[in-house]
């Protein structure tokens, strides 16, 4: 990069540190809003219609279940005693779970001055916010009566009874719906100088309505963006301490219960690592195919995937461990009722969802990442990214009714069968999500501009082009 | 008023820019001359802008603080008020006076940063002047790129230094392009 | 007679799979002669040594201060595991019929059931297919035990399980909205969801046509809503019935505890003699006893019978350890086996078993 001649050796030296752009091929600031708003305003390309219909063809087939569950009761579903919670809490806890890389992205990685953030936080976010909307049907109708769960409002009913504020099911309502609204607020809030380049960009005149109401006057003037940087900074840092207790406050519903393998403290940080991990993992699910089919190769690089691959690997590790940690526990506690609870979780009923859930997806698979062709490798990561979803599930199965179907009295022993109530729910939600990340593809910047043009070198203030490398005029258009 | 000889009423002078460097530097050269009505705009906001142009901290920060600490306050109150003094129950055999608070805690916590994200978003817009659905400098066709990759700075007619020569002599030494009076209607 | 294997299986519908008690101490049982050697051999009873030694208690609970405070015993030497309890505390409590399927599948609604456990000197492990080796059969019977702490409680979202001053572990129907974590973390899982509306729609096999026959319960919305006038007629009038969503379970009867209290402030009038008499009335498990194998009363009262049976030697509590403080305890059963019989060594082994591998 210097202009005198440097030795051969020092010049290499200089190659190696360098660090690796996050925008490659030199791309301008007018590609970048070329190439991503280029995705909402052509015609969806016909792949988007096939997997648009099937996605919400199951989301229907899910709502239709929903529908039939409110209507004729819980025992649609398998639940029973002693399994009074199972697969909807189970997929309540899956998709919070997976709600978390969203806001660790924006928030934990913005306060730690990652800036390959930029390129992944947006999709990453709108992620979290719709795994949160699927996560919050299950609590919502897995109640028995769910015309009566404003009960869980703190507002007194007609006899003037309160909720019961020292029960962890109301720290989750909390817990939640703080999450989600602060979510969308950090969303939006990243959202808005975007909406202002879709605005200016708009042809029609109902884009132009659209966009400018939602843009609210965006004009990037640095006066603006003097308070807007205090803002999201802000929101960063109420993110941070927020998105590690959402999911400390779900390992509450357990946490705080007296069951064998629920009732133990290791189980907030346990969550959060397990939550970081399922929620990394989900978000490579769906940007490595939206990468590919929308070229954005030179904004999601094998440098960002390299990255995430690595914090899967070690939040995965984590989670390994809290998993060894918690057979210590309970055969160093001495107590009877807890080491039969974890020889069970190993050799009972539900042992196999423990070898492959638990052990080969969630322990195994990520240790793939420490070999770095593992991490370079799409398919590869693909198929680790799989295993980790199918895993948090099963984790999730097993720690909930693993620790319900035998508990203190063998009496009151049982099994769990789901019925097909419970498996369409479940694929139904699969469809909400994916339908939603669909429609946010289609119609919103799926990569945050303005964040991602802050990454390029020629946003520093104190940026010469060096000699030798053309200077890329701004006004240079790239047809997609 | 400022008005231009077709009688539109004058909002400001500015100028483009072709990098954030360039940006950068013309601020620095805006502020040394002692303007005080003016600013810059940019596609993504510039490191080290705000001295540039000789702002200080923002104070959004204070609003937040209080939207916390209110936050706080509901959530002792809804919790203790029901618990300690309304409609007092015995469950599970724990005490419903002050003693039972780390139970309450988690709901502290969330409607703390629920009543501060609020007021961080809120005081935002508040302070931004925002939602707005016009602003003058719309009015500059090429203004539309501000979005984009284009680089601005215009200095509003309010300001007391401001003079049409003047102004203009200084954006076209501080480096500026397609210097133009904004119209404010 | 003769007996052919046909080839075919035929469903049963049990309340209870699982046949060990897992060396937990759940029944303790002992020879005539290991209680004459050791008369609190009850209190020293695999399960009971996970109890903590006593810690101080960071908080004060609330008081439980009515005049009178309610319990009950059951003294397992006397339980046949008859069921007269069961089908007394079903048309007692109004408890609706689910149907076999629904039994099937775990959702009996019996507010108090009688625990079976085969019991045997050798250890036996069920999920291996072994079977228990000349096996006695142990009867408990389980219904909510009062916990003076409930962890039942603390875990309603909204309040719909409380205590009341005089120590009963109350439901309110109207105000549950069925999350069923109280089912979750009752460690004797004696709590019972409508997982149907059991009381308003017709449940079980219905025919519709040659082979094709449904299950009602799957298909509420479409039958008709109200029970027969035959079936209003034989609910008890003095309870209520709890539609589908609802959270329910044992409330020692609390429909004549009321009773109870109301005719004794009749009979007071003016006077301050406001306490029930003394075990003037009883649940309908206990009434319905035929070896008054459960008692129920004021233990605030050192002379009641129920106090009485908790002061004797064999009364211990279940999963102590959990310090959850049950206002309903159990008496020890002790056998005294013939020794000239051939299975004198296999009787009075509940409390022997080995534990389950760790």
């Amino acid at each position: 990069m210097d202009a005198t001649p440097a030795a051969p050796e020092i010049k290499e030296a200089e190659r190696q540190i360098a660090r690796i752009p996050l925008v490659l091929n030199r791309r301008n600031f007018s590609w970048l809003t070329e190439r991503i708003s280029g995705v909402v305003e052509q015609p969806a390309p016909r792949w988007w219609w096939v997997a648009f219909t099937i996605t919400a063809s199951a989301a229907t087939f899910g709502l239709f279940c929903l529908g039939y569950q409110i209507s004729t009761g819980v025992g649609t579903w398998g639940n029973n005693i002693p399994v009074g919670w199972a697969w909807d809490i189970t997929n309540f806890v899956f998709w919070i779970g997976i709600g978390h890389a969203g806001t660790l992205i924006s928030a934990i990685l913005f306060l730690l001055h990652q800036k390959w953030r930029t390129s992944i936080n947006r999709s990453a976010e709108a992620m979290t916010l719709f795994a949160v909307i699927c996560a919050a049907i299950f609590p919502g109708v897995h109640v028995g009566r769910v015309w009566m769960a404003w009960y869980l409002a703190p507002v007194p009913n007609n006899w003037a009874i309160w909720p019961n504020f020292r029960s962890a099911l109301v720290w989750d309502v909390f817990a939640v719906s703080t999450y989600f609204t602060v979510s969308v607020l950090f969303w939006y809030t990243g959202l808005i100088p975007d909406l202002a380049t879709l605005r200016d960009r708009a042809t029609t005149k109902i884009r132009k309505f659209l966009f400018g109401i939602f843009a609210c006057g965006w004009r990037g003037s640095n006066r603006n963006w003097r308070h807007y940087e205090m803002a999201y900074l802000l929101l960063a840092g109420l993110s941070t301490p927020l998105v590690l207790s959402v999911h400390s406050v779900v390992s509450f519903d357990f946490a705080t219960s007296i069951l064998p393998t629920w009732h133990t403290t290791i189980f907030p940080p346990y969550f959060v690592a397990g939550a970081i991990f399922g929620g990394f993992a989900m978000v490579l699910t769906l940007l490595l195919p939206a990468r590919a089919m929308f070229k954005l190769q030179d904004v999601i690089t094998p440098q960002h995937i390299d990255k995430m691959a690595k914090i899967i690997l070690l939040t995965g590790s984590f989670v390994g461990y809290a998993y060894m940690m918690e057979f210590f526990l309970a055969w160093y506690s001495g107590n009877s009722y807890e080491r039969f609870a974890f020889w069970n979780r190993v050799f009972g009923p539900y042992w196999w969802y423990w070898w492959v859930g638990m052990l080969f997806c969630n322990c195994l698979s990520p240790q793939l990442f420490w070999f770095r062709w593992c991490r370079r490798n799409v398919y590869v990561v693909y198929f680790v990214c799989m295993c980790v979803n199918a895993g948090m599930w099963f984790e999730r199965f097993i720690i909930i009714a693993g620790g319900l179907h035998r508990d203190f009295l063998p009496s009151s022993w049982g099994l769990f069968i789901p019925t097909w109530v419970d498996i369409w729910t479940y694929i139904g939600t699969l469809g909400i999500f994916t339908s939603l990340f669909l429609l946010f593809v289609r119609f919103l910047p799926m990569i945050a501009m303005s964040e991602v043009k802050t990454a390029v070198p020629e946003a520093d203030p104190h940026y010469a082009t060096p000699p030798g490398i053309q200077s890329i005029s701004p006004r240079g258009k790239e047809r997609i | 008023m400022m008005r231009t000889p077709a009688g539109h009423k004058v909002y400001a002078m500015a100028a483009e820019y072709p990098s954030a460097a360039a940006l950068y530097e013309a601020a620095k050269h805006v502020r040394d001359a002692g303007f005080r009505r003016w600013d810059v705009y940019s596609p993504f906001p510039i490191h080290g802008m705000d001295e540039a142009m000789g702002l200080g901290k923002s104070w959004l920060s204070g609003w937040v603080l209080f939207g916390g600490v209110s936050g706080l306050l509901t959530a002792a109150l809804v919790e203790f008020g029901p618990s300690w003094f309304l409609y007092r129950l015995n469950v599970h055999g724990k005490p419903w006076n002050f003693w039972t608070v780390p139970a309450f805690f988690p709901i502290m916590f969330e409607l703390t940063v629920l009543f501060g994200a609020f007021a961080s978003f809120f005081a935002m817009l508040g302070m931004n002047g925002l939602p707005r659905w016009y602003h003058p400098m719309f009015n500059w066709e090429r203004f539309s790129r501000v979005t984009n990759d284009g680089f601005f700075l215009a200095i509003e007619a309010r300001d007391p230094r401001f003079t049409e020569s003047g102004v203009r002599e200084l954006l076209e030494k501080s480096g500026g392009q397609h210097i133009t009076i904004v119209h404010e209607d | 007679m003769k007996v052919t294997k046909v080839g075919r299986a035929y469903p049963l519908s049990i309340t209870q799979e699982h046949f060990s008690i897992e060396g937990r101490g759940l029944v303790r049982e002992a020879t005539l002669e290991r209680y004459r050697a050791d008369n609190d051999f009850a209190k020293k009873i695999p399960g009971e040594e996970e109890r903590p030694h006593q810690l101080p208690s960071i908080y004060t609970h609330p008081p439980l201060d009515a005049p009178q405070q309610w319990g009950m015993t059951v003294d397992l030497n006397v339980c046949t595991g008859c069921s007269a309890c069961v089908i007394a505390c079903q048309s007692e409590n109004n408890i609706p019929i689910v149907g076999k399927l629904q039994v099937a599948h775990g959702r009996a609604m019996h507010w108090i059931r009688i625990d079976r456990y085969y019991a045997s000197r050798k250890p036996f492990d069920q999920d291996r297919g072994d079977w228990p080796e000349d096996p006695e059969i142990v009867h408990e019977p389980m219904m909510c035990q009062h916990c003076e702490n409930a962890p039942c409680e603390t875990v309603c979202p909204v309040n719909a399980t409380v205590h009341s001053e005089d120590g009963l572990n109350v439901m309110a129907y109207n105000r549950c909205i069925g999350t069923r974590y109280c089912s979750n973390n009752c460690p004797f899982k004696v709590r019972r969801f409508n997982y149907f509306d059991y009381n308003q729609r017709p449940v079980g096999k219905k025919k519709i046509a040659g082979a094709l026959s449904i299950y009602e319960e799957y298909f509420a919305p479409l039958t008709t809503k109200g029970a027969p006038d035959i079936i209003k007629m034989q609910k008890n009038p003095n309870v209520t019935v709890r539609m589908r969503g609802v959270m329910e379970k044992c409330t020692f009867c609390v429909q004549r505890i009321e009773e109870a209290k109301i005719a004794a402030h009749a009979r007071a009038g003016a006077s301050a003699e406001t306490l029930i008499p003394r075990d003037s009335f009883t649940t309908a498990c206990a009434q319905a006893c035929p070896t008054e194998a459960i008692v129920f009363g004021d233990i605030k009262d050192p002379e009641s019978r129920v106090s009485k049976m908790k002061k004797q030697d064999r009364n211990y509590r279940l999963l102590e350890y959990l310090n959850v403080n049950t206002r309903t305890s159990y008496l020890a059963r002790i056998r005294n086996p013939n020794p000239k019989m051939p299975d004198a060594a296999n009787i009075g082994v509940a409390s022997l078993e080995e534990k389950v591998p760790e």
